[in-house]
């Protein structure tokens, strides 16, 4: 054997050596130092996430009634590799989905990890396909969106999206206090998409949202509503609003919309009956603005209450003729009585002595030029011609509420501030945040942003404004006892910038009691037929509203009634104790309507309470509320009559029940009855029928 | 040495027992990990786990009759046959080529078929050509340092073999055949220059068989940067780093790989190494390396130590052969050379690798026997 042979063998040798050694280090560097970022990526890639929602947190009236909740439902997914027999798969589930083959198919050979197949499932429905027990089908809690009072307050609420997102209204302003936190359960699976033997499992709990305490109160919306729904139908009119503050904090107590929807099925309504108009559209304000007017002059120091002013029915400002709506005219008048007869001419006068610029100081101070700031999506600010290009003209129109723009929570917010002795508010819908086991978290409180009047001028002011009611335009919004402020307003409406001859906006703005006001109260009625003048459409609705509010707030009357108004009046009776649909029954007999508030069979309190004597066709609210504790396992079947398919669902899901609902429309019977106890997961029988009155 | 063997000269001595524990503690250590890194395959298309371990060892047992056999059988009493083995490695690699004799699987034509007991010919290629060179380079001797008389017959007669196991195609064992002959070739005592002028020739030659074939060109750019394309080219390099990695120093345990469900392609042949690596650790990673340097040290040590020209070859060519591939293969697993297709000797799933890495052996423990201690 030659040297050299050796030598090359050695010398081989030595590259081979030098190999491992490289690949060695190699081996180091990957296992040792590259290893926990490797390593991390792989266990990523192989865990896959299952998301969980979180429980979306429940909207309280300031009285704790839910306005709109959350409840547990099931949505079915699938992870296409794990399914055995996609066709079989697809041939079961569209028979119980009532989906098509074709699309679940496709569904079902999808090449992803994770697909949805249908959300939100009932539960009998759920239940029938877990049991089944079909591979690579699988359920996840999903929470939906119930709104138990249906179309009552429903532009403010709002809706949220499928993912329990808020679109609209406070679901929307509060979404990220209401939502809480998306959880995950975590599964490591093979490249196919099956869970692995010794598989690691996490669990990232959801974390809960948050729930919301408005300022509205449920039975003063519901006052509000009802007001406001029979005035809109009687006259025929495109829709209203009605807006109740308390002028002292800005708190809103209600905020009634026509047209309405329903939030659990607004896809059936027209978008538009969704916006909240309130805050979101802008009128002429017409005469309501008038008090702004007179604020300004008073407290420029331009016209004091003794001042007098003259009204021949015209006037003449510059190249033009203004009318006063009394042509033979008003005369002479004080500074009391232009304000108590409404009289246009007097207002130019006051406007003029006032000059543009302290007129538009208190325009600008009373908020007309800049959004409330209340807390609701979408607000709008006023629209006024600027100052530099107003001319004497724009200022004589403007002073009784022409031309310029604002939104109805202007209006409320300045008037607010003239019967709270000179503050401006904001006004805010939501009171408090609270937690799951009621904690209260944050307490919304809003200091008055500024003081645009002196209390004196306030005090004169709601004197001129509480004889408008007792002698002058307002009469119509007379309450028999209570000492009312208020004024009326008939405008013009303006469309795409232009007077639209023939449609009028009515209104009434005001406030109650006159001397130490508890509650400002806006009605409007969009496009009456027939009367459109404010003092005859919209003051009785706001008559009505505070009849009952005022009532309901338990504000004593300041004096004797007056005269007792010619309408039929009746004692409520004592229901207390009674069944509650026995109870409205019983209503019904004497005139009155029942309206029953709760879950309950039998009625703990109601409202007014016996004894009081109410106008005819009044509603009385029967609130229930379960005295009787069921048995282990057992609950109570809660009453789903009058309720539509989606509340009665909704309702029954809650309680741990299922619906199957024969016919559609409102339920008109149901099986179990109300009040008796069957065991959790059982499911009720009801019919359901179009024609049931509401 | 017939002469001296017969005149009592060279004693036979013990086999290299270091060299025979390294052979035989990596074939174990390949049953184990076969069976746990084709645990997942197996039970998807057999329904029991046992399938490939039950192979494997069946092939195991059949290699280590051969390397008990070889290892006894003294290298020189087949000489006079080796011609005649060679030409009929070469026949049964012109046979794979033709449709229906040879058998068709992953686009490649590589396997002879007897029922389901695949063989393929290259591997056997491997084993003939080595004792092919040894045997007539011995004769050749100084006469190799010319390059038309001496080294150009040899590469004409490697060229065929190397053309032929191309055309399967089978570019990684054509390449490992051709390393092993270079090495053979240098040690017999052929000019460097020649070498490395063939080597610069072979380059562009090399260079275009790569780049010609889309997925061998992909494959060879995903080594430089896997990242680039994860899910695809880049996918079979990540998921051998994901195991590594998820290994680390110490490892998940036997049987409790993540990356062998479904995501690491070929965990029980290609990447066999991986899988060690993570259910092993750095334990195992280490093992493998050291037992294959040892089995190259030891080897090269026989060459070294061998009585004659022959067998000198024969050593240096088995070890060579061993050496390059579990080289290669575990810089493809690492993610440092680009993917081959190359299966660690005694390790990796699959017959006739595993019986020709144990042949090898058998010759090479036989050399050693005969060592001038």
């Amino acid at each position: 054997m030659g040297v050299l042979a050796r030598k090359r063998v050695g010398r081989v040798l030595g590259l081979v050596a030098a190999c491992f050694v490289l690949l060695l280090a190699r081996i180091i560097y990957v296992q040792f130092i590259w290893a926990e970022e490797l390593g991390q990526q792989a266990l990523d890639m192989r865990m896959q996430d299952i998301p969980i929602q979180p429980r979306r947190g429940v909207i309280y009236d300031r009285n704790g009634h839910e306005l709109a909740f959350s409840i547990d439902v099931e949505s079915l997914y699938t992870i296409p590799a794990q399914i055995k027999d996609p066709s079989e798969t697809a041939r079961v589930l569209s028979e119980i989905l009532g989906m098509k083959y074709d699309t679940l198919m496709s569904i079902l050979t999808r090449h992803t990890a994770f697909e949805w197949i249908k959300r939100k499932l009932p539960d009998d429905i759920a239940r029938q396909i877990k049991e089944l027990n079909l591979p690579g089908i699988g359920f996840t809690q999903e929470s939906m969106r119930v709104w138990p009072k249906g179309s009552l307050l429903a532009q403010v609420l709002g809706i949220v999206g499928i993912d329990n997102n808020g679109l609209e209204g406070l679901e929307y302003e509060y979404d990220t206090v209401l939502s809480g936190t998306q959880g995950k359960f975590t599964v490591e699976v093979d490249a196919i998409g099956q869970e692995m033997p010794h598989s690691q499992k996490g669990y990232v709990p959801p974390v809960q949202g948050k729930n919301l305490v408005v300022t509205i109160d449920e039975v003063i919306q519901f006052i509000a509503e009802r007001e406001l729904e029979a005035k809109v139908k009687e006259t025929n009119a495109e829709g209203g609003l009605i807006i109740a503050m308390n002028p002292s904090n800005g708190e809103i107590l209600a905020l009634a919309i026509r047209p309405e929807y329903d939030p659990n099925k607004y896809d059936e309504y027209p978008t538009e009956n969704r916006r909240i108009r309130a805050i979101t559209d802008s009128f002429p304000p017409g005469s309501t603005f008038k008090p702004i007017t007179a604020a300004a002059a008073l407290e420029s120091g331009a016209v004091s209450p003794s001042d007098t002013f003259y009204c021949g029915g015209s006037m003449q400002v510059g190249p033009d003729t203004l009318y006063c709506h009394r042509q033979e005219g008003h005369g002479s008048q004080t500074f009391y009585e232009v304000i108590q007869n409404s009289c246009n001419i007097g207002f130019v006068q006051i406007a003029q002595r006032t000059g543009i610029e302290h007129f538009y100081k208190y325009i600008e101070l009373f908020g007309m030029t800049s959004p409330t700031g209340a807390d609701l999506p979408g607000e709008a600010s006023g629209i006024v011609v600027p100052q530099e290009r107003a001319k004497p003209i724009d200022l004589a129109v403007m002073s009784y509420g022409q031309t310029l723009q604002v939104t109805p929570m202007q209006i409320v917010t300045s008037l607010a501030a003239i019967a709270n002795g000179g503050y401006m508010v904001v006004p805010h819908l939501v009171k408090e945040v609270t937690d799951n086991s009621g904690n209260v978290i944050e307490v919304k409180s809003y200091e008055p942003v500024r003081q645009v009047i002196s209390s004196r001028t306030a005090e004169e002011l709601r004197i001129a404004l509480e004889k408008v009611v007792s002698d002058g335009t307002g009469k119509a919004a007379y309450v028999p006892g209570y000492r009312l402020a208020g004024k009326t307003g008939t405008s013009n409406k303006v469309i795409d910038g232009k007077i639209a001859e023939g449609k009028y906006i009515s209104s009434f703005a005001g406030f109650a009691p006159a001397n130490d006001p508890k509650l400002v109260l806006l009605v409007m009625i969009d496009e009456p037929k027939g009367e459109y003048y404010g003092g005859i459409v919209a003051a009785p609705v706001f008559s009505a509203v505070m009849r009952d509010v005022l009532r309901y707030l338990e504000i004593p009357p300041q004096e004797e009634p007056v005269d007792e108004t010619e309408q039929e009046t009746v004692i409520v009776p004592d229901l207390v104790g009674k069944d509650a649909v026995a109870a409205q029954a019983e209503l019904r007999e004497i005139g009155l309507s029942g309206k029953i508030d709760g879950n309950g069979t039998t009625v703990v309190s109601q409202f007014p309470v016996s004894g009081a004597r109410v106008l005819k066709d009044t509603s009385v609210i029967l609130y229930t509320e379960d005295e009787e504790q069921p048995g282990e396992g057992m609950v109570r079947v809660p009453s789903i009559i009058g309720l539509g398919l989606t509340q009665a669902r909704a309702k029954l899901l809650d309680a741990g029940l299922s619906l199957s609902a024969q016919g559609k429309g409102f339920c008109v019977s149901q099986e179990p009855q109300a009040g008796s106890f069957v065991p959790k997961g059982s499911t009720v029988k009801a019919t359901f029928r179009m024609d049931v009155g509401q | 040495m017939r002469r001296k063997r017969a005149q009592g000269i060279v004693r036979r001595g013990d086999p290299d027992y270091i060299l025979f524990f390294a052979a035989l503690t990596l074939v174990a250590l390949g049953i184990i990990m076969v069976f746990s890194a084709s645990m997942v395959k197996s039970i998807r298309f057999y329904g029991h786990p046992y399938y490939y371990l039950f192979r494997q060892s069946l092939w195991a047992g059949l290699g280590l009759t051969g390397m008990f056999f070889l290892m006894n059988y003294d290298c020189w009493r087949y000489r006079n046959l080796i011609f005649i083995a060679y030409i009929l490695s070469l026949l049964l690699l012109i046979l794979v080529l033709i449709p229906g004799a040879g058998q068709m699987r992953d686009g490649a034509r590589r396997w002879l078929g007897i029922g389901s007991l695949g063989f393929q010919p290259a591997e056997l290629a491997k084993f003939t050509t080595i004792l092919f060179l040894a045997d007539n380079l011995a004769r050749t001797k100084e006469k190799i340092r010319e390059f038309i008389t001496g080294l150009a017959p040899y590469l004409a007669a490697l060229g065929i073999t190397f053309g032929l196991i191309l055309l399967e195609p089978d570019l990684g064992t054509a390449v490992t055949i051709a390393g092993t002959a270079v090495v053979v070739l240098y040690i017999s005592g052929a000019k460097l220059f020649h070498l490395a002028f063939l080597g610069a020739a072979s380059t562009p030659l090399l260079y275009y068989v790569i780049m010609s074939e889309d997925y061998r060109r992909q494959r060879f750019l995903a080594f430089l940067d896997p990242w680039k394309d994860p899910t695809g080219t880049g996918w079979q390099i990540i998921q051998a780093l994901y195991a590594l990695g998820t290994g680390g120093p110490f490892g998940t345990g036997v049987g409790y790989s993540r990356q062998k469900w479904s995501y690491l392609p070929q965990p029980d042949t290609d990447f066999i190494f991986a899988v060690i690596g993570e259910e092993l650790g750095f334990f195992g990673t280490g093992l493998v390396l050291l037992l294959f340097f040892t089995f190259a040290w030891r080897g090269y040590r026989t060459a070294m130590a061998a009585p004659d020209r022959y067998s000198c070859l024969l050593a240096a060519g088995f070890t060579t052969l061993i050496s390059l591939q579990a080289v290669v293969n575990i810089g493809v697993a690492t993610g440092s050379l680009p993917i081959t297709g190359i299966t660690l000797p005694f390790v990796s799933y699959g017959g006739s690798s595993l019986l020709v890495s144990l042949l090898s052996a058998g010759v090479l423990l036989n050399i050693s026997r005969y060592a001038n201690r």
